[in-house]
């Protein structure tokens, strides 16, 4: 995101902040939303929102039951508001809100099969939070659709065989595909040579396929 | 042998990039059909990929009502964390702000109205009250009945006074 407006640049007053059109906080940057929604300014955290829940939507609804996206979409949202004040921009905001996403995915199937689950959930939980409970090494999504193996759609196979993926493969995936980032972008964000991430990229669609060929 | 298959991986990595981002831009009639068996095959499962993960649109009205009740926790939160963050303050505390001078003309005038319509009551009340019933307590000390009254009515007045224009000091 561009600085232009930049409230951190011009040192934009509180009142000057309450008249600035709701279009024009489109052009303000993550980290000035951020830093704004921290002083309590309702329209920062509402632009901050409108930006990312399209694409923590498409995300969820990647790797969860479809009648659960939306619950999932508001725990995401409220871990977020819980923690925005901590939040010290020593990461990339996108990054920070991403390891939140994955997070209450992880959360969400360790609460539906707190038993059975042998499903590989190991790249939704954030290795740096202290405390975690270990993650299940194996899960079979099947179980969470209630649903016999015989009606289960290309969709739910293809959701099954990217959970399987490490970590790495399903995050390019992700990012090329639900949040719609460039290779170029892909590269920035992960500090790779962009002839890497190209190559991450053919790894992570090849190793779906074997993926699917597999469970088939 | 390495070196060649280095060299084929390459290609297959930027072929597939290409399509990808062409499919992605949703360019009209792209289908996959690479003559390369394995690069076909990668590209029917980007398209697949599609498919699942970029296609389907997201319903506007869902997205409009879950961002207003993420909002309406925004502020529930923002409120909880602002009055947690208030220090409590003591009386004495209170009753300095509360005589502080008021901050604008605007407020001072309101403040200095409203102590002389309180004012104004209290006369009121003086002086259509019965001789023998309200304030006639404190006259019994001295005997004077009618002195009393008055004079705490002039105190009250005088204090209403040096309050205002203690407020109105700017």
């Amino acid at each position: 995101m561009s600085g232009v407006n930049d409230p951190f640049e011009v040192d934009l007053t509180t009142k000057e902040l309450r008249s600035t059109e709701r279009q024009d906080w489109a052009n303000f940057s993550d980290e000035a939303l951020v830093r704004l929604a921290q002083r309590g300014a309702p329209e920062a955290f509402s632009a901050l929102c409108e930006r990312y829940l399209p694409r923590v939507l498409r995300r969820l609804r990647a790797v969860l039951p479809p009648e659960e996206v939306e619950d999932v979409a508001q725990e995401v949202f409220a871990a977020m508001i819980r923690s925005l004040q901590s939040f010290r921009h020593e990461a990339q905001f996108s990054t920070w809100l991403r390891t939140l996403v994955n997070r209450q995915v992880a959360n969400f199937y360790r609460r539906r099969q707190p038993a059975q689950v042998p499903l590989d959930l190991a790249g939704f939980d954030d290795p740096t939070e202290a405390g975690q409970e270990s993650l299940p090494q194996e899960f079979d999504l099947r179980l969470s659709y209630s649903m016999d193996q015989t009606g289960l759609d290309e969709q739910i196979w293809l959701r099954q065989a990217l959970l399987h993926l490490p970590e790495n493969y399903r995050e390019v995936l992700f990012l090329r595909f639900t949040e719609g980032l460039t290779f170029e972008e892909i590269a920035r964000l992960q500090g790779r040579s962009l002839e890497a991430t190209k190559s991450l990229f053919r790894r992570a669609v090849a190793a779906l396929q074997r993926g699917l060929a597999d469970e088939r | 042998m390495s070196g060649e298959r280095s060299s084929r991986e390459r290609w297959l990595d930027e072929q597939l990039a290409e399509f990808t981002d062409r499919l992605l831009a949703s360019e009209p009639g792209l289908q996959p059909s690479a003559a390369d068996p394995e690069l076909r095959a990668l590209q029917e499962m980007v398209a697949r990929l599609k498919r699942l993960l970029a296609d389907p649109q997201l319903d506007p009205e869902a997205i409009e009502r879950l961002q207003a009740q993420i909002l309406v926790t925004w502020q529930r939160q923002h409120r909880e964390t602002s009055a947690a963050d208030e220090p409590r303050r003591s009386f004495s505390e209170r009753l300095r702000t509360w005589l502080a001078p008021a901050p604008s003309r605007r407020s001072r005038w309101a403040l200095g109205l409203s102590l002389v319509a309180i004012a104004a009551l209290g006369l009121l009340l003086a002086l259509f009250l019965p001789a023998d019933a309200p304030l006639g307590w404190l006259g019994t000390a001295t005997g004077d009945e009618a002195f009393w009254p008055l004079a705490v009515l002039a105190g009250l007045l005088l204090l209403v006074g040096i309050i205002w224009l203690w407020r109105s000091r700017s």
